[in-house]
């Protein structure tokens, strides 16, 4: 799945909606509401919290509408609003001891996890472990892979979106990964490798 | 590239920006050339697509119903969104929430403070929550925690963190940055890392307000890009994710057992007729006595036909009954009524009260549901 740029359509509906055409600002939401709703789902943890961020972040969009400036691409900006509200919602848990995760991954790159059952284990098997270990993630990694990985954007599209220089995405992207990794051959079985080099 | 016995493999990021289609000219080329003949770098690059594919695969979508209530009540709302509608919108939440006592247990009055002298086990419970509702209003009045505290260099947000302590942030991206306002990111696409040298300040920035970007000094980073020459990074849009605060790895994850499913934002529509008649009620006039008496009158209906003779002095001192059950949540009726009536509800509630019955004034409510 990946965000393509803001179509001709899309731009006169973001032009309509920005005038206070709420018409056209439901076609909007229409628009987006699965990429949203997936993304704040990924960087959630769970559906109730997604939905919360999702309903959240359009009202927010909407509010600003008649702010935002259309020389932009809609989509980064949309999922910021997300990305930060998931992040917000991710903190105030922690701060209540709902949940912790991985606050950084210190991997050098020079260690990469290499496990036989990452090449063994079932699909479903897998996709569950991921998603456990995406968990994991503390916000700033987990929205750096989310928006690669799940999202499909390229890196200058992580960049506009996070507004973080593109070496940024690439180190946080490269630790996110790692940490993921590590964390999925934890989960599958005692076979785990930790090779150097 | 990697150490040891491995000199010549690239290194993980490579490949992995390789598999991305984000590694060019020479070095793509290069990298390819070496997979060829290297089976652990092509077992790393597979395993990881495998996992990355399974996982994004796995996603399954919602019904378009729920997607339909929810542009229903976005579109319907009056276009606040901020934390602080409820207080800007206090009159009218506060007289929903008295309309809405139809149907919620009512004691009547005459127990003094009413969280002090209610003989329930919820009352406990209650101390509890006033005391973190107090301890999270007294952290949000914090000066030094202002919204408009700039979203600080890595190094400053661990002081930050250091000083305060992380339960005491109330946000991790002030409120009023959370939509950026106009700031959506440049179009044009940035150099790599090695070539943006993270100067402070040298990357374009958007008009109006950033959502919590600032480039920063390169002292301030902490997490370098290795191989790629970056030698400081740019704050993250919201404060404090990287670099120190996140040194090291601490502690283990906790199991990611998800609640059951709540309609909270998609409630039956015959529940959401009710909420919003209860809410039509609450802003009509604006006269809350009116409501009040509105309320009573409804509520006269009811089993405890003792409201019906209520005075609206009396009606704020009624105590409300919230049960929450062992999953910490309300039943579907009060919640659909507070997601109505206050979405960021449970941010100040929920959670806190598993196997309990919070009882309260609907004025300490109100104020509770305010902390947020």
């Amino acid at each position: 799945m990946s965000a393509a740029a803001d179509t001709p359509e899309e731009r006169e509906l973001i032009e309509r909606a920005r005038r206070g055409d709420r018409d056209a600002f439901g076609e909007i939401v229409k628009m987006y509401q699965n990429r949203v709703f997936r993304l704040a789902r990924r960087m959630s943890r769970s559906d109730d919290d997604a939905w919360d961020i999702t309903q959240d972040a359009f009202i927010r969009a909407m509010d600003a509408m008649e702010r935002f400036d259309p020389q932009y691409r809609f989509f980064t900006w949309m999922y910021r609003i997300v990305v930060n509200l998931a992040i917000n919602k991710t903190e105030k848990r922690k701060r209540r001891g709902e949940v912790r995760f991985v606050e950084d991954y210190d991997g050098d790159g020079c260690q990469v996890v290499e496990d036989r059952a990452l090449e063994r284990a079932a699909a479903e098997e897998l996709a569950e472990a991921v998603k456990r270990a995406v968990g994991r993630l503390s916000p700033p990694l987990r929205s750096v892979f989310v928006l690669r990985v799940d999202q499909g954007l390229s890196y200058s599209e992580i960049s506009e979106t996070l507004d973080i220089a593109m070496g940024t995405v690439m180190s946080r992207l490269s630790r996110a990964r790692e940490a993921v990794r590590e964390s999925v051959s934890g989960l599958l079985g005692p076979e785990s490798a930790r090779e150097g080099g | 590239v990697d150490e040891g016995n491995r000199s010549d493999c690239p290194s993980f990021e490579e490949l992995m920006r390789l598999m991305d289609g984000e590694l060019s000219g020479e070095r793509r080329r290069e990298v390819r050339d070496h997979l060829e003949r290297c089976p652990r770098c092509r077992s790393i690059l597979a395993t990881q697509e495998r996992m990355e594919a399974s996982w994004r695969e796995s996603y399954r979508p919602p019904p378009e119903s729920r997607f339909r209530r929810m542009r229903q009540r976005i579109l319907e709302r009056n276009g606040d969104s901020s934390g602080s509608r409820l207080l800007r919108f206090g009159l009218p939440v506060a007289a929903a929430l008295v309309a809405a006592l139809v149907g919620l247990r009512i004691f009547m009055p005459g127990f003094g403070s009413l969280l002090g002298t209610v003989d329930s086990p919820s009352t406990t419970a209650a101390r509890q929550a006033e005391q973190a509702m107090d301890a999270r209003r007294r952290s949000a009045e914090e000066p030094d925690r202002a919204p408009g505290q700039p979203s600080d260099t890595c190094a400053a947000t661990d002081q930050t963190r250091s000083e305060q302590g992380a339960a005491e942030m109330e946000e991790v991206v002030p409120e009023e940055q959370i939509d950026g306002a106009v700031a959506s990111p440049v179009e044009e696409a940035r150099e790599p890392a090695s070539e943006e040298s993270a100067e402070p300040g040298a990357r374009p920035e958007g008009s109006g307000e950033q959502v919590g970007r600032e480039d920063r000094d390169a002292a301030a980073a902490g997490g370098g890009a290795g191989g790629y020459g970056v030698t400081a990074e740019t704050a993250q849009p919201v404060a404090g994710e990287e670099a120190a605060g996140y040194a090291g790895v601490s502690g283990e994850a906790v199991s990611e057992e998800e609640p059951a499913p709540r309609e909270s934002l998609s409630a039956p529509d015959d529940e959401l007729d009710l909420v919003t008649d209860v809410a039509g009620l609450a802003s009509a006039e604006g006269q809350l006595q009116e409501d009040d008496s509105t309320a009573v009158a409804r509520e006269g209906s009811s089993a405890d036909g003792m409201a019906a003779s209520r005075s609206p002095a009396q009606e704020s001192e009624m105590v409300l009954e919230l049960a929450f059950d062992s999953s910490g949540t309300v039943s579907a009726d009060r919640e659909t009524m507070l997601d109505s009536l206050a979405p960021g509800w449970r941010d100040s509630l929920d959670g806190l009260h598993a196997d309990t019955t919070l009882a309260m004034t609907l004025q300490r409510l109100l104020e509770l549901l305010q902390v947020r």
